[in-house]
């Protein structure tokens, strides 16, 4: 059954062990180097080859008793056996083991033998009724041992093995401390010693009590003692609740032990049965037990108490250490630390703590705080190599390229004040607060962005404002928030023909420079003189080489450059920099994967599969209604004189085949009007235009349909908008900028903010105002009132019917602005501290509020790569990504940028496009960086969520084919709990997945964002923990030196920081 | 009445000295003395086995370490002793994630004894030369030029390198070190200057005798108690002081 046993000092020196089998490897190692070494001891079992090991410590003596059995047998008793034997040996040894200054033959095979066999037959006759006193009771000695592993059952079927054991045990150990202490060959300090035994003349009185009650099965002179308090126990072990403490505190004479231990036998036998209905009952009655002792204690002996104290002799137990690692834990978490983690972690302490001495002048909590140092030490301090050089270093010898492998989840937040709306990826509109996972957001390649996680946090929020080109609202975020700009202005060169003194003229070349290094646009400037005697004889050919040097500059901020750039970083640039950015949004947003359903209402309704035009002509008719009609009839309104509505709208009814009767009608103002009433035809019962109203959901109440925001640009929303505008809109022209005014009656000002809406989502400016004093195309002034504003490059494309405000389309200014996404100018202001609502999402992160402006988050691959660069290393990037849209041209970004800012380093990408095999393409990589001999193939694959089982599989595909030479894991540093089900589920896959006989794991992590934290670094430790593997860097910054070496002492540091 | 008050005060306060008497002894004698031994290297490479048998002169069986060891031993040689006094000597534990320790240690060192495992040396030359890297640019051993004796244990195994063998090897692997460590990338707080030094002399192949301090190879085999010379060593280290 057991395989062995094996009794150690922390020390690493095997005290007494037995072996059953042949043991082949060493589990004993194993199990101290991957879990008690890794402060994992508040786990319970460990598993190693075919062994399971159990454990247990006795902090008090340094000692760790260790038992393995093989995994496939289901051994309950082990607990039981590690408790009893702790207890035996610890009280029989005790002094032999506390004389650490030789080796000592420990006596112990038969006594172990004997508490095995009792343990083994009492597990083999199961928890039946056991009435009869044993058999083989020999000795004294012996029996007492059955009882202390009696009682001891019963305590670890209840509750957690150690400790009731421990905190009792622990008095005992004092006491015998002291007793024995004088006599013991000098291991102490000086000092302490000597107060020990002067303190011990006072003791036994006062403490033999204690000693009763704790110590249960060595006793040798015991018997004499019987004191007050245990006949009280006695008394009350029929007691249901005190029989934890009574049963060892015991009579004096064998024939009442005898008896009592009958009793109790049974006793407990019964408590077995019913164990489960009475699980918290026990554990309260232990602890109360417990109480009572060291309420005696003190009020006993505050004296010695206080000796205690000052000596350094107190013992730490369960007791007090409750409270202070609640409050541990309580700060840990805090810290960001995985709550999970941080209640693993004090269990951990507690265990190693337990039994322990305070130091002289210690309070309990520096003590744990200590130890908390001490284990944290452990955990952050790597157990492999980081040096990342040397492992380079030696695949170069090995002429092979190094291979690492970057993966992770996807992206990292942006964050919004609240009420910023975001653009759904259905077309309606959001609140950044009201966001969940799971919702699908639209992105700006027109595909959907599912929300992979939310945040909220408080700091010290910016407000964008747009100027009046830009959209009509303002956004808020936070100062890490990423604004993705176009920058506009190019390189020019300037004529300085005037001579200054001692200067002669020369041409000036002024161009933009983006520093890729601190991601920072400044403004340079070259001179070329020109003149006799000058680098250039003559003023043209000065001016030719300020132009030809143009092209060369490296790193040209050029107009249509797109800077993606932190806002605090944006505000450090210089202003004329700052007036060079302007936001852009793309021309359209087209919702592909969800459009079609106007076509399929059309297509129920004519009971043919309509043509474009036929849903164009729908969709105007739509429009002119939605203006004009009349509520919950099919029936338009359009004023006599719009002789060309009313001409269109005879030919898109023919189109359709919808019949319609036109009535002239006057109204309350005396104008007349035209009412055009559809009606059903002849051969169908059904009005088709009422019907497509219905079918819209917008009979009654005249909206802009929702459905029609998703629809097909081209053949719905634009001739929706154009219909609306037809009879709504006015068009005004201000110096050559062409926009339309759309302004409806008073009581549907509802209508204003829809149809901003959809002209923005069709690709235009658009912004609901109230207008002051607007001016028609013929010069008519119209009153103020609430209005939308409609502008925008390509108003031409909108198929008005009315001549008179249709845009010309060649109009020289929009011809040149043609095909342009729009940009605008904008100021940041410092609204001061606000509470901002973050999301992330996946794919590639580019997110649309609103009013489309787009927004995004880079990567840090790239930071490691410009580190191997300065080492000198050929670095090969492996473009992996083949899922996220724009990774491989944000890739190609960073390498060009890297090329530019080495002197003679060499990096290179390696792409094949996307949606390909992400493993295929490492691996062609992978030969290719031999072939060419690259130092260094990083890999960058796409960010997955851990539960995204297809991609997972994928991950574990590349890795399995490519067997990398490090899989490193970039994680941010703001996730909490999270972290640690990010890494577990990454290694499950890595080896579930696999199929491979050794899989592979994660063997680092870089952290990112490390500077946004202060000192919740928690997530440091919780990554550290899961995996057991180190955090190789913590990214710092958006720049390519923003790359660190993680710091042990500073993370702990800031984790027990107050 | 008044007696007794007073005994109990005069008490106190001869208690209270004795015990500031008591820490500063303690804290002086932690201080001032440096004739502690360190056995370091790396997990499995004999410590704590070289620790019992020298203590003890036995052979046990022996785990990883989780803790120091320690204890004054009176060295002797075929029963002749070779100091006056014990000498205190600290088994610190060799797992990468222990073997911080060490540095606590080094305040009060007179010597350290490297333990490597000869017959396993070639597998775990990196492991080792970062562990002795990491001692050697230690700035106190650097400011003390404490003496090192790399001891190469399990001499007796069939596999086992001559300690000439494994001096080279470390040399090269240190002269590989020295390149990675000083370019490897700054601290995440750089106001604090740490401890990775130049070893050796620049522009030149790293050699052991380049260092500051004394370092020497010797051949040991703790199973076979062939474990004389680093007694000699100890001895002559601690006498030399």
């Amino acid at each position: 059954m057991l395989d062995f046993f094996t009794i150690l000092t922390k020390g690493g020196i095997v005290l007494w062990s037995k072996t059953f089998t042949r043991i082949t490897s060493s589990p004993v190692d194993s199990l101290i180097k991957d879990v008690l070494i890794e402060e994992r001891a508040g786990e319970n079992s460990y598993i190693k080859d075919s062994y399971c090991l159990k454990w247990t410590f006795a902090n008090e003596l340094d000692l760790i008793f260790v038992a393995a059995y093989q995994k496939i047998l289901q051994l309950a008793y082990i607990e039981e056996l590690l408790a009893t034997v702790k207890k035996f040996f610890c009280d029989k040894f005790a002094n032999l083991i506390r004389d650490t200054s030789r080796i000592h033959k420990f006596a112990f095979d038969d006594d172990f033998d004997t508490i095995l066999n009792n343990i083994e037959e009492k597990d083999s006759k199961g928890h039946g009724k056991l009435s009869k006193p044993r058999p083989f009771e020999k000795t004294k000695k012996f029996k007492e041992t059955v009882e202390g592993s009696k009682k001891l059952s019963v305590d670890d079927i209840s509750k957690p093995p150690t400790n009731p054991i421990i905190s009792e045990d622990e008095i005992a150990r004092n006491i015998e401390d002291l007793r024995l202490r004088s006599g013991k060959s000098s291991r102490g300090r000086g000092g302490r010693k000597q107060s020990g035994s002067t303190k011990r003349s006072n003791e036994p009185n006062v403490s033999s009590d204690d000693k009763k009650q704790t110590r249960k099965k060595t006793m040798r002179v015991w018997d004499d003692k019987l004191s007050k308090e245990v006949m009280e126990s006695l008394d009350y072990s029929g007691d249901k609740g005190d029989n934890d403490n009574s049963s060892a505190v015991n009579p004096q004479d064998l024939v009442d032990r005898n008896q009592l231990g009958q009793f109790q036998d049974g006793y407990y036998e019964v408590q077995d049965l019913g164990e489960n209905d009475d699980e918290d009952e026990f554990e309260e009655d232990d602890y109360d037990g417990t109480n009572d002792v060291s309420t005696q204690n003190n009020g006993g002996s505050s004296i010695l108490s206080f000796f205690k104290n000052i000596t350094g002799q107190k013992e730490i137990t369960e007791q007090d250490l409750a409270p202070v690692l609640a409050k541990m834990k309580e700060h840990l978490i805090k810290k960001n630390v995985a709550a999970d983690i941080a209640a693993h972690l004090c269990d951990s302490v507690a265990r190693n703590l337990v039994g322990q001495k305070i130091g002289s002048f210690k309070s309990i909590q520096s003590t744990v705080k200590q130890s908390m140092e001490v284990s944290l030490k452990r955990i952050l301090t790597p157990k492999t190599s980081v040096d990342l050089l040397r492992d380079i270093a030696q695949a170069q010898s090995e002429s092979r390229p190094y291979t690492v492998c970057f993966i992770g989840v996807n992206g990292v937040g942006k964050c919004f004040a609240k009420g910023t709306k975001v653009l759904m990826y259905d077309g309606t509109y959001q609140n950044v607060e009201e966001l969940n996972v799971g919702n699908q957001i639209m992105g700006d390649d027109d595909t959907s962005r599912t929300i992979q996680s939310t945040t909220k946090g408080e700091g010290i929020m910016y407000r964008i404002i747009p100027n009046d080109k830009g959209p009509a609202k303002f956004f808020e975020c936070n100062n890490q928030h990423i604004l993705v700009l176009k920058f506009s202005a190019g390189p020019f060169v300037r004529n300085e023909e005037i001579p200054i003194v001692n200067r002669s003229p020369r041409i000036r070349l002024f161009w933009y420079e983006y520093d890729t290094k601190n991601n920072m646009i400044v403004k340079k400037n070259d001179s070329f003189y020109y003149g006799p005697g000058k680098d250039y004889p003559k003023k043209g050919i000065a001016r030719r080489a300020a132009i030809r040097e143009m092209a060369r500059k490296p790193n040209l901020a050029a107009s249509d450059f797109i800077w993606e750039v932190p806002i605090k970083d944006f505000l450090t640039a210089s202003d004329e920099v700052q007036r060079n950015c302007l936001m852009y949004k793309p021309n359209k947003v087209i919702f592909k994967s969800v459009q079609g359903r106007f076509r399929i209402i059309l297509n129920e309704i004519l009971g043919v599969n309509p043509t474009d035009s036929q849903i164009s002509a729908a969709s105007w008719l739509v429009g002119v209604w939605i203006n004009s009609g009349i509520v919950n009839l099919p029936t338009i309104c359009v004023n006599e004189n719009e002789n060309e509505i009313l001409k269109v709208i005879a030919k898109y009814s023919e189109m359709l085949n919808w019949r319609y009767i036109k009535e002239s009608y006057k109204t309350m103002t005396d104008d007349s009007e035209w009412r055009i009433s559809f009606m059903c035809n002849d051969d169908d019962i059904e009005n088709g235009f009422l019907r497509l109203l219905q079918k819209l959901d917008i009979l009654d109440t005249k909206k802009v349909p929702p459905v029609i925001m998703i629809e097909e640009l081209d053949q719905v929303r634009l001739p929706l908008l154009a219909g609306i505008l037809d009879i709504g809109g006015h068009l005004l022209e201000e110096s050559g900028n062409y926009k339309y005014v759309y302004e409806p009656s008073q009581e549907r000002c509802d209508l204003v903010e829809q149809v901003c809406n959809l002209a923005n989502l069709s690709g235009f400016y658009s912004k609901s105002d109230f207008a002051s004093t607007k001016k028609c195309q013929d010069n008519i002034t119209i009153p103020s009132s609430y209005c939308t504003i409609i502008s925008g490059n390509d108003l031409d494309k909108l198929p008005l019917v009315v001549s008179h405000k249709r845009v010309c389309k060649n109009h020289e200014h929009n011809l040149k602005l043609i095909n342009r996404d729009m940009v605008w100018r904008f100021k940041v202001v410092n609204v001061g501290l606000g509470s901002y609502y973050g999301f992330k999402v996946d794919k590639n992160e580019r997110v649309l509020l609103a009013d489309l402006t787009v927004s995004h988050n880079s990567t840090n691959l790239s930071k490691t790569c410009f580190w191997l660069l300065q080492n000198g290393l050929k670095v090969l990037i492996a473009a992996c990504d083949t899922f996220r849209s724009g990774a491989v041209e944000q890739l190609r970004v960073h390498v060009r940028n890297l090329n530019a800012l080495g002197q003679n380093s060499t990096v290179e990408l390696y792409e094949r496009g996307y949606g390909k095999d992400a493993a295929g393409i490492a691996k062609d990589a992978i030969s290719y960086a031999k072939l060419n001999k690259f130092d260094v193939v990083l890999i960058d694959t796409a960010g997955r969520m851990q539960d995204n089982e297809p991609l997972m599989r994928a991950l574990a595909k590349l890795v399995s084919t490519n067997n990398p030479d490090k899989i490193i894991f970039v994680g941010e540093a703001l996730v909490g709990n999270e972290a640690v089900d990010q890494l577990t589920k990454f290694n499950q896959a890595l080896k579930d997945f696999s199929g491979l006989q050794n899989p592979r794991h994660i063997d680092g992590m870089i952290l990112t964002k490390f500077d946004t934290i202060d000192d919740k670094v928690g997530a440091a430790l919780s990554m550290t923990y899961t995996t057991g593997q180190p955090i190789l860097f913590v990214g710092t910054g958006q720049t390519y030196t923003d790359l660190k070496n993680m710091k042990v002492g500073h993370i702990i540091h800031a984790l027990l920081k107050e | 009445m008044d007696n007794s008050t007073f005994t109990l005060i005069t008490w106190i306060i001869l208690t209270i000295l004795a015990i500031i008497i008591a820490i500063i002894f303690n804290v002086l004698k932690n201080r001032s003395r440096k004739d502690t031994f360190l056995i370091l290297g790396l997990a499995d490479s004999g410590k704590t086995s070289f620790f019992i048998k020298l203590r003890d002169g036995k052979q046990v069986q022996t785990h990883t370490s989780m803790k120091e060891n320690e204890g004054y031993i009176n060295l002797e040689n075929n029963g002749i002793p070779l100091t006056k006094v014990p000498i205190h000597f600290v088994d610190v534990p060799g797992h990468e994630k222990l073997r911080f320790k060490f540095s606590d240690f080094i305040p009060i060192t007179r010597g350290i004894i490297f333990l490597v495992d000869s017959s396993t040396c070639v597998k775990n030359v990196r492991s080792i030369a970062e562990y002795l890297y990491d001692i050697f640019s230690n700035k106190d051993v650097i400011k003390h030029n404490i003496p090192t004796l790399i001891a190469c244990n399990k001499s007796d195994m069939i596999t086992a390198l001559p300690p000439e063998r494994i001096q080279t090897m470390l040399e090269n692997e240190i002269n590989k070190l020295r390149n990675t460590r000083t370019s490897a990338l700054d601290n995440q707080d750089s106001s604090i200057t740490d401890n990775i030094e130049f070893l050796g002399y620049e522009n030149e192949k790293f050699k052991f005798e380049h260092l500051e301090n004394e370092t020497h190879f010797e051949k040991c085999s703790v199973d076979k108690n062939e474990i004389a010379e680093i007694k000699n060593w100890i001895a002559e280290v601690y006498g030399g002081r």
